[in-house]
């Protein structure tokens, strides 16, 4: 698959006319590229017709390396599907639930002689009819529910009143979306694919087409189907780890107007005093707000550092030095630089974007990084509106994690600095002054969890990926050890960057999932975990521990990993994976440079 | 080859037509004759059409009303209508 095709299919403006006229070459395309595909049963159940929706959402996925295998329910079957389910369904249990419906699933809005009491009494009814069928689908199949919320139709019977007045469509509907809101708000696992906002960006007299509606039972036009899916993609692949975690931004007239190795800073274009100043500052405002929800930000500019510097020093700079994790102002080739700050960061090259207003620039990295997104960003007043729609950053499970990010990414680019000045690596690892904190899965750390499992590749020994609702499981089964571990240390709390269960048979304590952040990779977190599951072994009376390694083509690193930590190769599984075991009264405890607390977990909300 | 690009005749509608046929198809092999119906080109199915409908409103820059999408029988009358409205 070359890359012009992946760009043709993730931009801004989206070319829905290139996605529904060539879809069957696209999705050829896609399915023919070498990936890790990621594989997803997602049920789409629809108040309407949905397979133009079906065919575009799997273009979108795959784009974003997950294969879907969807199930469409039967025209207009989305209620009784997620309420009661059906033998396709308990054959193929649903990873995703995605339900399409629009305002045309709203059956009955009051009427114009009804009294505000009955208005009142309809949207309650009409809520629980949603409320009803999602928590029978949530308690059926333990999955995420992405559910759309309601768009507007594009006529007013009530004209400017239908907004106000308690029995205007438009009200009622208001109303409803805000019962939905709360709804996401309350429970986790249940994400609203927002259609409102791209009706409206679509226009309501084109999304309305009544053509599609009435001959072909369309909800949408085939402009906002496209834009639907690309929407409900960009929350799966969110969910699934594949967000980009990396913002790399050039600076000569991509953060700010001029060049300032030449102009000088003081003749920058930024700040409130000129147009094209303000767009700057703009651009920049939206880059510290993503930075602020846990984006990585990086600079990646041919200058020298004194001048780049002397740049971000500009007192109308929004952005700082210390807001980025790495700086690379030099005249190396800007892939190079990409791919040193990707070791650096210990990022994946997939987890990259880079922003520069260089075409040139922008072909050279994404040839020499072809996993990076490198999107043409337009002139510099659409940086953000091009960047936003893109959907790179998709805030689907924002966690405190995700807030705490940037900043320990900052850290340990610092910590890495300090490496060198020390004798030896334990009095390094010392000098981090490293606490571990081991809990159970505890409910507050479910989320974090099954995100953990879902996105980690590399440490990853299992590659066992879980919902919030199998880790829901797992803690509550009592032959489970679950271990959640958090790393703090001088610079940063890491928040949990470790999860471990092993599942007690007999006299044998099997690791069936264990993973690691890359984070704190190098710290001797491993080693603190394989103490503690002797300890948790000790106290069962267990003799022995197995790990298991399945290979992937990517967690290579850890092949080795049980025989560095002194377990015994034990032959081979089915599946190409080996086995390891490890005698616990043999067992010598390792050198941990950190210390140690366990705890139930419950104590750390 | 520049030379034989640019003596080839200008595309016919039903030349169009059947090119947009290929694409949403996934078929390069379709040759379309006026006569065609659903039931005589595999993959023309309901979702296929709708969108060689759209897709063919782009290309000709015309929009075709519920009526005259209903009254549509087969290749030919689609072509017919478009003729009609790009000849006006």
């Amino acid at each position: 698959m070359n890359r012009t095709t992946m760009q043709d299919i993730i931009r801004y403006p989206l070319d829905t006319k290139l996605l529904l006229r060539k879809k069957k070459a696209l999705r050829a395309e896609l399915l023919a590229r070498p990936t890790q595909w990621l594989d997803k049963n997602i049920a789409l159940l629809g108040g309407s017709t949905t397979a133009e929706l079906a065919d575009q959402l799997e273009l979108f996925l795959l784009a974003h390396g997950i294969r879907p295998n969807i199930y469409q329910s039967e025209f207009g079957q989305y209620w009784q599907d997620a309420m009661f389910g059906n033998e396709a369904l308990t054959a193929c249990p649903p990873d995703i639930v995605l339900i399409h419906t629009t305002w045309r699933n709203i059956p009955r809005f009051a009427d114009i002689h009804a009294a505000p009491a009955d208005t009142a009494a309809l949207l309650d009814a009409e809520f629980g009819r949603w409320t009803q069928m999602w928590q029978a689908a949530a308690a059926r199949w333990g999955c995420p529910i992405i559910q759309n919320n309601f768009d507007r139709p594009d006529y007013r019977l009530l004209g400017n009143r239908d907004i106000w007045d308690h029995r205007g469509r438009s009200a009622f509907i208001n109303q409803l979306n805000q019962r939905l809101y709360a709804y996401a708000r309350a429970h986790a696992q249940f994400y609203i694919n927002d259609i409102d906002y791209l009706a409206q960006e679509t226009g309501l007299a084109a999304w309305n087409d009544p053509i599609y509606w009435h001959m072909y039972k369309y909800a949408c036009c085939l402009d906002g189907i496209v834009r639907i899916a690309f929407s409900a993609a960009n929350i799966i692949k969110a969910l699934y780890g594949k967000n980009k975690k990396a913002l790399v931004l050039d600076l000569d007239n991509t953060l700010w107007g001029g060049v300032v190795g030449d102009d000088g800073p003081e003749h920058l274009a930024l700040g409130p005093e000129t147009p094209k100043g303000a767009v700057f500052s703009a651009f920049q405002q939206y880059c510290k707000e993503l930075k602020d929800m846990g984006v990585v930000l990086g600079i990646n500019s041919k200058n020298d550092e004194a001048n780049a510097r002397a740049g971000l020093a500009h007192p109308d700079s929004v952005l700082h030095a210390e807001d980025f994790a790495c700086i690379k102002a030099n005249w190396e080739p800007k892939d190079r630089n990409l791919r040193a700050m990707a070791q650096e960061l210990c990022l994946g090259a997939d987890s990259f974007v880079f922003v520069d207003d260089n075409p040139a620039e922008r072909a050279l990295v994404q040839a020499g990084m072809p996993d990076a997104a490198v999107p043409d960003p337009g002139t510099p007043e659409q940086y953000v509106r091009v960047l936003d729609h893109l959907g790179y950053f998709e805030a689907a499970g924002l966690s405190a994690e995700d807030l705490a990010r940037a900043d320990q990414y900052r850290a340990r680019a610092q910590a890495a600095a300090q490496q060198d000045s020390f004798v030896d690596y334990g009095q390094y690892l010392d000098s981090l002054q490293m606490e571990a904190r081991f809990t159970g899965f505890a409910p507050v750390y479910v989320q974090r969890i099954a995100q953990l499992t879902n996105k980690s590749n590399q440490f990853n020994l299992t590659t066992l990926r879980c919902t919030e609702g199998d880790i829901q499981r797992m803690a509550a089964d009592p032959a489970y050890v679950c271990l959640a571990g958090r790393l703090a240390d001088k610079f940063a709390d890491n928040g949990i960057v470790t999860v471990a269960a092993a599942q007690q048979q007999g006299d044998a304590l099997h690791i069936r999932l264990w993973l690691m952040s890359c984070r704190v990779l190098k710290r001797g977190l491993e080693d603190a975990v394989r103490t503690a599951l002797l300890r948790a072994a000790r106290e069962r009376g267990v003799r022995e521990l197995v790990g298991y390694y399945y290979p992937t083509p990517q967690n290579g690193m850890v092949q080795n990993l049980y025989a560095s930590l002194g377990f015994a190769a034990a032959g081979a599984t089915d599946n190409g994976g080996t086995v390891w075991r490890l005698a616990v009264a043999d067992a010598a405890d390792s050198p941990l440079h950190m210390r140690v607390t366990y705890s139930t977990g419950e104590d750390n909300a | 080859m520049r030379g034989a690009f640019l003596r080839r005749p200008p595309m016919e509608p039903i030349q169009k037509i059947q090119e947009i046929f290929r694409d949403i198809i996934g078929r390069a092999d379709i040759t379309l004759k006026p006569t065609d119906t659903p039931a005589d080109i595999a993959g023309w199915d309901s979702v296929a059409h709708i969108n060689i409908l759209a897709a063919i409103q782009d290309e000709f820059a015309v929009e075709l009303s519920l009526d005259e999408i209903s009254g549509f029988a087969n290749a030919g009358d689609i072509i017919a209508a478009i003729t009609a409205k790009t000849q006006k």
